[in-house]
């Protein structure tokens, strides 16, 4: 676990800075160990910091109501805790090499996603996980992309700002989103904090962190539709940004949001056709459909649009 | 003494039912002989004592007799189990009293820098396989108390996860040789 160790070393490193300097010139060989091990802890964090690591590891360290003092932790609230953080990993993967998730079933699987404990964390009491793959590519492992965006979703879903949930929401697959619920529960329940520590982050999310993103997680509704059948005039779409407008024809309201990867790229194709007029005309299009229900809130939608399936007149 | 490796592939941080009997508390004492025997457990071990033995027949040699080692790292845990590999080194941090000759001031100072390579980690590790620190007991007591603290701090924990681990500690003067003959039968 690259982060906590170069921590510890960073520390060890100002602890043997502040000895050297209270050893004195009366004290030669006390300078000599101290000069040396200071050589050896910067050859130590030169190395690691230049260290990538491609495999996932996490450091999930744990504080308040089911951890006593740093001895020990409630072996239920860690199995919980464990199990929803290793699901949220494993759907994760999943929906990002099959797509969108079922609404109930087994997870498919494809990339083993399963975490192994490595450690144990004193201090607070806490859990280094990692994958039992051994990497030798320069390229991150699929699990260690998938702990970097659990972590940020865990973040996003905590964070103070309404706005750094809500685009998380619009992405995130509708059985994750079960599986943040558990997690959060299993957290508040049980009046935890927790200190998530990965290759890229290091979060704290304390009581009220953890029971804002409870309360946010539980007040939302994910629901995706898709339909071939949505007709409308469409009035711009941009192909490196990737979004779109269109008035309904049905409403006449102006919707907006992204344009799917795959009709990007052949708007290109499109566009460069001789008289190809794309703009400002009625097409019945292929969307998908976010429905998101927040409790007190108005439902939203957002909008994905998949292909322009025909020209209406 | 030296207990078996615990679970965690550590020397415990004390045997027995708690940490309150000073008799069950790291650092354990040996000998050079039961350090050879317990933990000389491969070819790779066996180099690293054989400098570790060098290392202590040269400060001998040079008067410094009266004092004690710990023994800690790598070596002292179960490494091989842990990480598939041998130890690179032994970690050890030496107390000592000057010698006799060389309690004067400017005379210690020119004894340590006439012999730098026997107290310079940089090169004991090189020349030794030990990873060299030391503590000399003639400073001012609250020197030396700041770091036996350090050490004791560095030594007695791993890192990262802050597990408490157990250290050896062997007398300057022990059964050196009997050690050397157990390792030149097992490991010739």
């Amino acid at each position: 676990m690259k982060r906590l160790e170069l921590e510890a070393l960073m520390a060890d490193r100002e602890a043997v800075r502040a000895m050297l300097a209270a050893v004195g010139e009366a004290d030669p060989i006390g300078q000599l160990s101290f000069r040396a091990r200071l050589s050896s802890l910067d050859e130590k964090i030169q190395r690691l910091e230049g260290l990538h690591e491609a495999t996932g590891s996490v450091a999930l360290m744990f504080a308040g109501g089911p951890v006593f003092g740093s001895r020990s932790i409630s072996a239920d609230f860690a199995t919980t805790a464990l199990r929803t953080f290793q699901d949220l990993v494993t759907k994760r993967i999943a929906a990002e090499e099959f797509g969108r998730l079922g609404a109930r079933g087994r997870v498919p699987e494809r990339t083993p996603s399963t975490l192994a404990i490595r450690e144990l964390v004193r201090g607070s009491v806490g859990f280094v996980l990692e994958e039992n793959s051994q990497n030798s590519e320069i390229a991150d492992t699929p699990i260690k992309k998938a702990i970097d965006e659990v972590t940020v979703m865990i973040s996003q879903a905590a964070a103070e700002s309404d706005e750094a949930f809500e685009a998380s929401v619009e992405t995130l697959d509708p059985r994750m989103l079960i599986s943040l619920r558990d997690f959060f529960r299993a957290l508040d329940d049980s009046q935890a904090s927790v200190r998530i520590v990965e290759a890229e982050r290091d979060d704290s999310l304390n009581g009220e962190a953890v029971r804002r993103a409870r309360l946010r997680v539980e007040a939302t509704e994910v629901e995706d539709s898709e339909s071939d059948s949505v007709f409308g005039e469409l009035l711009g779409l941009l192909p490196e940004a990737r979004k779109f407008e269109m008035k309904l024809l049905d409403s006449g309201e102006v919707i907006r949001g992204t344009v799917a990867a795959a009709l990007a790229n052949r708007w290109f194709e499109l566009i460069e056709k001789p008289d190809e007029k794309l703009i400002g005309q009625l097409w019945r299009t292929k969307m998908r459909i976010r429905e998101i229900r927040e409790r007190n809130r108005p439902p939203r939608n957002l909008y994905t649009l998949l292909g322009l399936v025909e020209r209406r007149k | 003494m030296i207990p078996a490796f615990n679970l965690s592939g550590a020397l415990p941080p004390y045997v027995g039912p708690s940490p309150v009997d000073p008799a069950g508390l790291s650092p354990y004492d040996t000998s050079m002989k039961e350090l050879a025997e317990a933990l000389g457990t491969s070819a790779d071990r066996a180099a690293i004592l054989r400098g570790f033995i060098a290392l202590r027949q040269s400060l001998l040699a040079l008067g410094i007799d009266n004092g004690y080692q710990w023994c800690a790292g790598s070596f002292c845990e179960d490494v091989e189990a842990l990480e598939g590999r041998s130890p690179g080194d032994i970690d050890v941090v030496t107390f000592f009293v000057r010698p006799p000759h060389a309690t004067d001031q400017a005379v210690w100072a020119g004894f340590v820098s006439a012999n730098a390579a026997l107290f310079d980690a940089i090169q004991t590790k090189a020349a030794f396989r030990c990873d060299a620190y030391f503590v000399d007991a003639n400073t001012p007591l609250p020197s030396v108390i700041t770091q036996v603290t350090y050490w004791h701090g560095l030594f007695g924990h791993r890192r990262s996860s802050q597990l408490w681990k157990g250290i050896l500690r062997v007398p300057l003067i022990s059964d050196d040789a009997e050690a050397l003959k157990h390792l030149d039968r097992v490991w010739p």
